[in-house]
């Protein structure tokens, strides 16, 4: 089994108390009844959360907010990564990542986004944290990984026929050598051919389609070699929640049981963004369903295109 | 410690046509909105309409670039691209052999480059890497008012550095040094003692006082913003490791009012620096 650098200390969720039918939605976004069919009947849809109301730093903060409790000093926490989907989130004004880090206090910290990566850019900001933390010698010092935003415009509120975005926000606590989670892997990669989003052809799109269950799943056999694991050993994989049948599609792939996967918060939250590995994992935890000492994948991918998986081994220090 | 091995500029690239559809000019009246800012589509008009997707292909064509094929790529910018859909990060992956680690570092204003480097420095120490690329982008076409910008006169511009183990000044160390603390002081602790000259290269918005008395400075193009030390650096490293056995890499944040400092060591500077840690990158505090 591989030897682990990083590890997660504390992960915290939270989303709007407001729950929305997505038939309500889809109304709204003017999809047709085949269409309104293809999200709730194939894709497994049900409820999402918005709260048109809730601004994108009061859904951020309080994950970022509740994991710092986990903090003895403030001065501690050297890096804030703000990892999000949409390329900007804010208008040039602002810098959502430097807002962020000033709201909480967190004076001296380094402050930045990360994009590019999508909906994968959580993953890969645990990643770069732990790299950016090794290089400092690790010692006492963390980085807390942030991620939430709005669906604020149709492009960003629907992935045509794949995906209907909701409102939730995330954070995780990062160190080296820690008293969390081991981080026993990471896998990525990216097919740059689907980079232009919103420029993508019909021909594209059925071609992403057919790669996507082929490239994610060697992803994640890649992230179980990595972490010196069978794919066997993966207790539970924790996923984002993009729509049931590409899952469907993964298991087959991949020749494991759906219950593998845990997606008991597709229906009941929907794709939100770079969130939905944290927010899930934050499901499973208060379910009582993440065990001491049993590895979890967790998964996701980004549109434009990259793939992310990583093992952790659950380690529950008191209080997490 | 990783080397500057190659590296490519571009300033002020042709003027492109305007070309925003329905679509994103709803995303960006819908980003602005809850700020209360308003799209002024005069100014994508007025703009000179150059995408990050154009500085790129004009970056990766350049001739110590070209073929190069990184394991990571970090794309850093202040202003975000106008076409807010397009992955720079994975479309240059592609072009690039697509094997590598791709992202973007952002929302740090001119400091998203110096964090670039960082993070390229430490996947280098830990064997992660072996080649990477940085891309500083900067398109100055906004669908809002921002006097930064738009008070400044500010042109396109990007620089690509590639980073590995071949000849090039090294880089020796990353520092940020915080708003009443002493630029000047960082600067001697990072060159002090050394043989051979250091140059300063300033960006146009540092303070002249904060330049150490005797090391000779060049200063940037006030066109420019985040790309400004970086677009100086791709263009004169070869002249610069010929005649300076270091050069410090020296920009200050308007708006964090933060400065931060990239130290590169050429083949005479050989002392480790005052305050490094393991791969040589630590935060001041």
């Amino acid at each position: 089994m591989a030897s682990a650098v990083g590890t997660l200390e504390r992960i915290e969720s939270f989303h709007p108390e407001r729950a929305v039918d997505v038939a309500e939605v889809a109304d709204r976004l003017g999809l047709s009844r085949a269409r309104q069919r293809l999200f709730a009947k194939i894709h497994g849809l049900r409820t999402l959360r918005l709260d048109p109301d809730m601004g994108l730093f009061d859904l951020v903060l309080p994950a970022a907010r509740a994991v710092l409790h986990a903090v003895a000093d403030p001065a501690q926490v050297r890096y804030v990564i703000y990892a999000h989907t949409s390329q900007a989130v804010t208008p040039a004004e602002l810098d959502a990542a430097d807002v962020i880090r000033e709201s909480l206090g967190l004076d001296r910290a380094e402050a930045f986004g990360l994009t590019q990566q999508n909906c994968a850019a959580g993953l890969g900001a645990i990643d770069i944290a732990v790299e950016l933390l090794r290089a400092d010698g690790g010692g006492d010092a963390r980085a807390l990984v942030v991620t939430g935003e709005k669906p604020f415009t149709p492009l960003a509120q629907l992935v045509p026929n794949i995906a209907i975005m909701g409102d939730a926000g995330a954070a995780c606590l990062v160190a080296v050598g820690g008293a969390g989670h081991p981080v026993l892997s990471y896998a990525c990669r990216t097919l740059g051919e689907y980079a232009d989003v919103i420029a993508l052809t019909e021909e594209q799109m059925q071609q992403f389609g057919q790669e996507y269950p082929r490239v994610l799943a060697d992803v994640m056999r890649t992230a179980a070699d990595r972490a010196g694991l069978d794919f066997d050993d993966i207790d539970l994989v924790i996923p984002h929640n993009v729509n049931m049948f590409s899952w469907r599609q993964i298991t087959q792939e991949m020749d494991i049981p759906a219950e593998r996967v845990f997606l008991d918060n597709v229906a009941r939250f929907s794709h939100c963004f770079a969130s939905d590995v944290l927010l899930n994992f934050t499901t499973l935890r208060q379910a009582g369903r993440l065990v001491e000492g049993r590895h979890y994948m967790l998964v996701s991918v980004g549109f434009g295109a990259t793939f992310a998986a990583m093992v952790i081994r659950y380690h529950s220090p008191a209080g997490n | 410690m990783v080397s500057i091995t190659a590296a490519s500029a571009v300033v002020a690239p042709p003027t492109r046509r305007f070309d925003h559809g329905p679509d994103l000019l709803t995303w960006h009246r819908d980003m602005a909105a809850p700020f209360g800012l308003t799209v002024d589509e005069d100014l994508l008009r007025a703009g000179r309409n150059v995408s990050h997707r154009e500085l790129l292909d004009e970056l990766i064509e350049a001739q110590d670039v070209r073929g190069a094929s990184p394991d990571l790529i970090i794309v850093a910018h202040a202003l975000p691209d106008m076409h807010p859909l397009f992955v720079g990060a994975s479309y240059v992956n592609k072009l690039l052999g697509g094997k590598a680690l791709s992202f973007a570092i952002i929302e740090q204003g001119l400091a998203a480059p110096f964090t670039a480097l960082r993070i390229a420095a430490a996947f280098h120490a830990s064997g992660r890497s072996s080649l990477s690329m940085i891309a500083v982008l900067e398109q100055t076409t906004l669908p809002t008012r921002l006097p930064l910008v738009h008070d400044n006169e500010l042109v396109d511009s990007g620089a690509v550095l590639l980073l590995g183990h071949g000849q090039g000044m090294r880089v020796a160390g990353v520092r940020t040094v915080m708003p009443g603390e002493s630029v000047r002081d960082r600067i001697v602790a990072l060159v002090g003692g050394q043989p051979g000259q250091t140059l300063v290269v300033a960006g146009s918005r540092v303070d002249a006082d904060a330049i150490p008395d005797g090391l000779p400075v060049r200063w940037c193009d006030p066109a420019t913003y985040c790309t400004s030390v970086w677009v100086e650096l791709a263009e004169h490293r070869d002249t610069w490791r010929a005649e300076y056995s270091a050069v410090v890499l020296c920009d200050s944040e308007p708006r964090s009012g933060r400065t931060h400092l990239a130290l590169l060591a050429g083949s005479t500077f050989s002392a480790v620096p005052e305050g490094v840690r393991y791969a040589g990158f630590r935060r001041d505090s």
